[in-house]
């Protein structure tokens, strides 16, 4: 929140906005950045902000990350407005990312994607679920389920009448 | 990545469905994302409604069948298929699928990479015609053929397509009227942007073809903004290979259709010149009416032709041009940067384009010493009164 509050207020032309987690933690973030979530930007929109914008299924802990996120890549979308550091260079906003997405362990991850996707955060959206398909992509089914915790509720038969039923996807 | 259930169980499968579906798009083919079916009964269908489904290199294209045919979603977002070396009834098959539940975008890409010999290829259907369906809900349409001959289909309404995109591929005879035929405003209500590029149209008989020549027709693209008439195209932009083939009657035919266009361009490319030395009993005459009749371009404005070689019938074609273009403003004539011009011809030009209209504003680019030059301007506008 420190951080957040603290570019708010030098920000000129901005309005302010504030978004209560489901744990009651507030953040002060300029319309600017709280836009990128399209939610709030309908919001926005429609005038609903003034007593701040409550997010009851998102935590403390996952809405920080979402407004760090947010704060980093407000530069993309409005580039006006003063310096400071927001003028992050693309390098640096891809490194932000990078590092941000290798660092999501499996809760945290799923539930920046519950986050991203009730925001309505497109970008954000798109990278953690790429991190996810990257996490899938070269493994076996058992390698998956124990890299996801997902218990096989089938049984050996049914497992094999799903590889038939799909032969196409599996004989290579 | 040794963080196994560490976060308390299997969240990922809490998931709701349309996020999975991002996840499982995000692997990048339809058959990793039908594999994942065997995880659990969470993911067993998930794949069956995804909206979108990529088969990026695919030889067989059996398995695309039996993918479509599991494929559940009542509409099928978008479908790109990369096919190395198929047999043209396969693909006819897998589009005769795709065009049931297709809403979307098409991409398809043939890619021929053996050379086989006639018989082998004859034996295995290869040399037969791409067949393509129609594709009554589908918006967009990319397809690349390795210069295979297609055929399309001799009735059915493309409703909603707006974008055609054909690329590398060969008409016969037959087709190319054909082709006229489906980009109207019966058969595409909707169209908006048309490519062809690098088509080949094979006319060895001197029959008219409607839209190509024996040009090959490198891009022309066609945008078109009242949707209820074809042709009513506003800006025409052709890029034509014409490989020593005259271009007047090609470009005449199209105009023709599309009276209502307010800019033309034409950007010629004579590369290949000397290829073919026609006569005036070549195709590309054809048709000969094209001298001698009359179409009015009531709201051509503005035409632009690039990279003219200076042959005596382009000469004619930018006159005959003028001819049909009562409220032209701007017409701009750019000559190739190896042709001379002489003095005369383009005299000769300026002073037909001010016995046409007094209102034109001609300018006619020459290169000489490597630079553009611009010949002589000349606004034939009444001088303002002051």
């Amino acid at each position: 929140m420190a951080a957040a509050a603290a570019e708010a207020t030098t920000d000129g032309g901005g309005k302010m906005i504030i978004l209560i987690s489901a744990d009651g933690k507030r953040f002060e973030v300029t319309e600017a950045v709280a836009s990128q979530s399209q939610l709030i930007s309908n919001m926005i929109e429609d005038d609903c902000t003034e007593n701040g914008v409550r997010l009851p299924n998102v935590d403390g802990d996952i809405l920080t990350m979402v407004v760090d996120y947010c704060n980093m890549h407000a530069g993309d979308a409005a580039a006006a407005g003063d310096t400071m550091k927001a003028s992050s260079t693309e390098e640096e906003l891809k490194k932000f990312d990078a590092e941000l997405v290798q660092a999501l362990e499996n809760p945290v991850l799923f539930k920046l994607i519950l986050a991203a996707n009730f925001l309505n955060i497109k970008s954000l959206l798109d990278m953690t679920c790429q991190r996810v398909a990257d996490m899938m992509s070269g493994k076996t089914p058992e390698q998956m389920r124990e890299t996801f915790s997902i218990e096989n509720d089938f049984t050996p038969e049914e497992e094999a009448a799903i590889r038939q039923e799909n032969a196409w996807a599996f004989d290579d | 990545m040794a963080d196994g259930g560490g976060g308390g169980g299997d969240l990922l499968s809490a998931l709701p469905d349309d996020v999975l579906h991002l996840i499982l798009l995000r692997l990048r083919s339809a058959a990793a994302a039908a594999r994942i079916s065997v995880l659990a009964r969470r993911w067993r269908s998930l794949w069956t409604t995804l909206p979108e489904l990529r088969f990026p290199a695919v030889t067989d294209l059996a398995r695309v069948t039996a993918a479509l045919l599991s494929h559940d979603a009542p509409l099928l977002h978008r479908l790109e298929l990369c096919s190395h070396d198929p047999a043209p009834h396969e693909v006819a098959a897998v589009l005769h699928l795709a065009a049931r539940s297709l809403a979307g975008k098409l991409l398809l890409d043939i890619v021929m990479r053996k050379k086989r010999n006639p018989v082998a290829a004859a034996a295995a259907g290869i040399g037969a015609a791409f067949h393509i369906p129609c594709f009554r809900k589908a918006t967009d349409i990319s397809i690349r053929f390795a210069y295979l001959t297609i055929r399309l289909p001799p009735f059915g309404v493309f409703a909603k397509l707006s974008v055609l995109r054909l690329t590398r591929f060969r008409l016969d005879d037959s087709q190319c009227d054909h082709l006229g035929d489906i980009v109207s405003s019966e058969r595409c209500p909707s169209l908006q942007a048309l490519t062809l590029r690098n088509s080949q149209g094979l006319s060895n008989q001197p029959s008219a073809p409607r839209l190509s020549s024996p040009l090959s027709m490198v891009d022309c693209e066609f945008l078109m903004e009242d949707m209820n008439t074809l042709p009513a195209i506003e800006i025409l932009s052709l890029r034509l290979i014409t490989a020593g083939h005259a271009f007047g009657p090609c470009v005449f035919q199209l105009l023709r259709t599309s009276t209502g266009v307010r800019e033309l361009h034409l950007d010629l490319d004579h590369h290949l010149k000397g290829e073919v030395s026609c006569s005036s009993g070549c195709i590309c005459y054809k048709p000969s009416n094209w001298e001698s009749m009359d179409i009015c371009l009531n709201f051509l404005q503005k035409v632009e032709i690039n990279n003219l070689s200076g042959a005596e019938y382009e000469i004619c074609f930018v006159k005959r041009l003028l001819t049909w273009t009562p409220v032209l403003k701007m017409i701009t004539v750019m000559f190739g940067p190896s042709v001379t011009v002489s003095e005369e011809v383009c005299q000769e030009l300026l002073s037909f384009s001010r016995r046409c209209s007094p209102g034109i504003c001609m300018e006619i680019y020459l290169h000489g010493n490597r630079a553009k030059v611009m010949y002589r301007a000349v606004n034939l506008k009444r001088p303002r009164d002051d």
